[in-house]
């Protein structure tokens, strides 16, 4: 299990929103969704807040298109090459200075490093990292490591949950999930459906990855696919070497030629039929039947991963109905 | 002066330094491109301690010393080179960051060969290459024997002593250093490359250990055991120093102090070999068996690796976020990473470059296309690249490869529109194959234009320039990550 996607410090951001929440209802004296006197207020805050969660959350998505779009404002800090080894050239003077025992403290050479890497515009992209070095060798390592200056998809994943699982306590202070009216019955339906597939779906990612690499044995995806095309490249050759008649009778009739490879039957029945051993059938036996082993194998990788990922299939066009018509809501309640 | 000209004066001028006279003229045909001429003034600085290279120099006129800066902060004269000497082999041949500064004492004339030539003249053998070696021999013997554990503390008088008697000996890979079973006899330091350690079981033969650059073995024959438990075979082109166990008997009685200090790191290194030390190694980023951790790194040879490329299955949503990641930061929209790999356990080394420690890639490649740059990470110069798969051939773990280059730095890459993709399909179901045998063969009869591609080597390239590394910033599991390989194992 993938204990790592629920270790963050944003649980305790959640935490702190939600119960934030919860404590100012309780110290009030309110009900849930309550809209008289002092309640307005609490109902304001949650309102507002559950909006601006819900952009945030949403924010994932974009970080994670625009990456992979090509246009990442990050993209546009690119230090060309002849800086990046000026820079390096520069932090091996300092190596060798820790290495002669020169400079002994370590905030001292992460600043000069940070410097150097400053003076040819590579700070932009990378930060000087000082470590302890070991027995025997320099008492300190200089190196670099990237910025990155948005940060981490897994980092961002743990903003996306926690703070998402946040929304559900912030809209039920709101709203208490009451289902009087159109837009209520819309916006708590939807939030309930994003909030549960959500859930569902980190669970799945945390457990998924044991499953998929228990159905994928020995290979994984990527290499079963090469094998299977490599198998079905082998199979085509083999068939040369068969009589037209016999091609025929194995393809089967307006079946594509790929599928009509794996046609073990018909081969089992040719080699009875043969008047003696015919080692051209076995080979394309043994050939189709390693296919047939690596296509199930595919088959059965393929059905997991569809698991792991089937309630995206819910979270995704929920996600953007609430957050469409919670801002249809927030205008609505504005304007009139 | 025309071309001609000028290579006739150089060619006269190559036959005059004795390292070259001996070069076939069809070899140095290449000089005429590959060779550079450099001018210095007195007090320049003509290479740098710690710096990668991989081109030779020659002195063709004044006088060129070398310092190093050693550990305690004393600065070493190791000598001048004069006219028609050399310096620059010993980077270029091992691998290893230049052992020393050299500065120029006077006006100084540099011949550089640069590192398709050198190799190219290295690998034709001959005079050219016994002098090289040689002197390589030499340089290696009496610099190394003072970073060697072994000899921690000794005198560098005493040391200079001991250097007389040493020998510096290169094995090729798959060659047996010492054999089980048999006398032990010297104790051998390694220099550069790899070492495996293999003991003969009634399973067959099993590796126990490895050893890498500045470890030693052969210690037991200081000691009472005097037979090899193991065998070490090498598992690059290793070179290693053999002491024999008489060099070390006259020491002891020559210099008592310098004896019981070495009998001391001896014993110690022994006392370590059978566990009794705890050792101070970093705690394991995967928990693997013993016999799957050697399998790991010695049997797939994930120990010449540097940095690899780790996904941990266990985490991993096989999302595909890491090669989309990859294909992003590419202008020719070919990942340079794949999911292919060496798995083990719960973990993958993906083929991804290792920047391995002894770059298979570098030794092999005779264009100077491969450089290791000053951070240790390898980079392909595609403008050498001639396309001719040596290192894709070499690579250990396959993350080199050959792909078809429009323009330098760029990869031709059929780009086709959503609609264009679908095309073959919207002619499958209208009845008609998307390519019938006869009309293939009918296209490959037509005459086509003249087209050779160009194809170059591409790999991983860590992202270069970018504030990131595209497949580890962009795994919303933290599945991925780059890491030592000797680091997965604790080793």
């Amino acid at each position: 299990m993938n204990v790592s996607l629920f270790r963050s410090w944003w649980s305790v951001v959640a935490v702190i929103v939600s119960g934030g929440f919860v404590w100012w209802l309780a110290a009030a004296g309110s009900a849930a969704g309550a809209r008289e006197g002092s309640d307005v207020d609490i109902v304001l805050a949650s309102g507002w807040t559950t909006l601006g969660i819900m952009v945030a959350v949403c924010v994932y998505s974009l970080r994670k298109f625009m990456h992979r779009l090509g246009i990442s404002p990050e993209f546009k800090l690119k230090v060309p090459l002849e800086q990046l080894e000026q820079a390096e050239q520069g932090l091996n003077d300092i190596r060798r200075r820790v290495l002669l025992g020169l400079l002994n403290n370590a905030a001292e050479i992460r600043e000069m490093a940070q410097r150097e890497l400053a003076a040819h515009g590579a700070d932009r992209i990378c930060k000087a990292k000082v470590t302890p070095g070991a027995v025997g060798g320099p008492a300190f390592i200089v190196g670099v490591e990237p910025t990155e200056p948005l940060g981490r998809m897994s980092r961002w994943l743990h903003f996306h949950v926690y703070l998402g699982l946040a929304s559900g306590v912030t809209l039920w202070v709101h709203g208490g999930f009451s289902m009087v009216s159109p837009m209520g019955v819309i916006l708590n339906g939807l939030a309930v459906l994003v909030i549960v597939t959500g859930v569902v779906g980190t669970v799945l990612f945390a457990l998924g990855p044991r499953w998929m690499t228990r159905a994928e044995r020995d290979m994984n995806h990527e290499q079963a696919f090469v094998l299977e095309r490599s198998l079905k490249a082998k199979i085509r050759e083999a068939y040369d070497g068969l009589d037209a008649h016999e091609v025929k009778r194995l393809k089967g009739a307006g079946k594509a030629t790929t599928r009509a490879l794996v046609h073990r039957t018909a081969l089992m029945s040719m080699m009875e039929e043969a008047p003696e051993g015919r080692q051209d059938l076995q080979d394309v036996m043994v050939l189709v039947s390693q296919r047939r082993r690596i296509l199930d194998d595919l088959a059965a990788a393929a059905r997991v991963k569809f698991s792991i990922n089937v309630w995206r299939v819910v979270h995704v066009p929920c996600s953007l109905l609430l957050l469409g018509f919670a801002i249809v809501h927030t205008v609505s309640v504005i304007w009139y | 002066m025309s071309g001609a000209a000028q290579f006739g004066e150089l060619k006269a001028l190559l036959t005059q330094v004795p390292l070259f006279g001996k070069v076939k003229p069809k070899a140095m045909a290449a000089a005429e491109s590959e060779v550079e001429f450099r001018r210095a003034m007195p007090g320049d600085t003509l290479v740098r301690q710690g710096e990668f290279l991989e081109e030779l120099f020659v002195v063709l006129d004044g006088i060129a010393t070398a310092y190093r800066t050693e550990s305690d902060g004393s600065v070493e004269n190791m000598g001048s080179h004069g006219v028609h000497d050399w310096f620059g082999e010993m980077t270029a041949l091992a691998n290893q960051p230049q052992f020393s500064t050299v500065k120029a004492e006077a006006h100084c004339t540099l011949m550089v060969v640069g590192a398709p030539l050198f190799k190219t003249l290295y690998k034709g053998g001959g005079s050219f290459r016994d002098l090289i070696d040689e002197r390589y021999r030499e340089r290696a013997l009496a610099v190394h024997l003072r970073s060697a554990p072994v000899f921690k503390g000794v005198d560098r008088h005493v040391l200079a002593a001991v250097a007389e008697d040493a020998e510096l000996l290169t094995f090729a890979e798959g060659k047996a250093i010492a054999e089980e079973g048999k006398e032990a006899d010297a104790v051998y330091l390694v220099r550069s490359g790899i070492v495996k350690e293999e003991r003969a079981t009634p399973e067959g033969s099993k590796v126990v250990a490895f050893l890498r650059d500045n470890s030693s073995f052969g210690e037991r024959s200081l000691a009472d055991d005097k037979t090899w438990p193991s065998s070490m075979v090498a598992m690059t082109r290793v070179d290693v120093v053999r002491l024999r166990r008489e060099v070390f008997l006259a020491l002891y009685k020559r210099d008592v102090q310098a004896g019981t200090r070495i009998q001391q790191t001896v014993g110690l290194l022994l006392a370590q070999e059978q566990g009794q030390e705890v050792k101070n190694d970093p705690a394991p980023v995967v928990d693997l068996s013993r016999t799957a951790a050697m399998d790991l790194m010695v049997g797939k040879e994930a120990v010449k690796g540097g940095e690899a490329l780790l996904i941990d299955l266990k985490r991993c949503t096989r999302c595909n976020a890491c090669v989309e990641a990859c294909v992003s930061v590419h202008e020719d929209g070919v990942p340079r990473l794949s999911k292919r790999g060496i798995k083990t356990g719960d973990v993958m080394l993906t083929s991804a470059c290792y920047n391995c420690t002894v770059p298979e890639c570098m030794i092999g490649c005779n264009y100077g296309a491969i450089r290791r740059d000053v951070n240790g990470a390898i980079h392909f110069i595609l403008p050498n690249c001639t396309g001719c798969m040596a290192c894709e051939i070499k690579c250990p773990y396959g993350v080199i490869r050959m792909a078809t280059l429009t323009e330098p730095g760029g990869e031709e890459k059929e780009r086709r529109s959503f609609f264009s993709r679908m095309l073959p399909f919207i002619k499958r179901s209208k009845g008609t194959p998307a390519q019938e045998p006869e009309a293939a063969s009918e296209e490959a009869e037509k005459p086509k234009k003249p087209k050779k591609p160009d194809k170059k080597a591409i790999k991983c390239d860590l992202c270069a320039g970018l504030p990131f590394e595209a497949c580890v910033y962009n795994c919303p599991c933290s599945a991925i990550s780059r890491v030592d390989p000797a680091d997965i194992v604790g080793m």
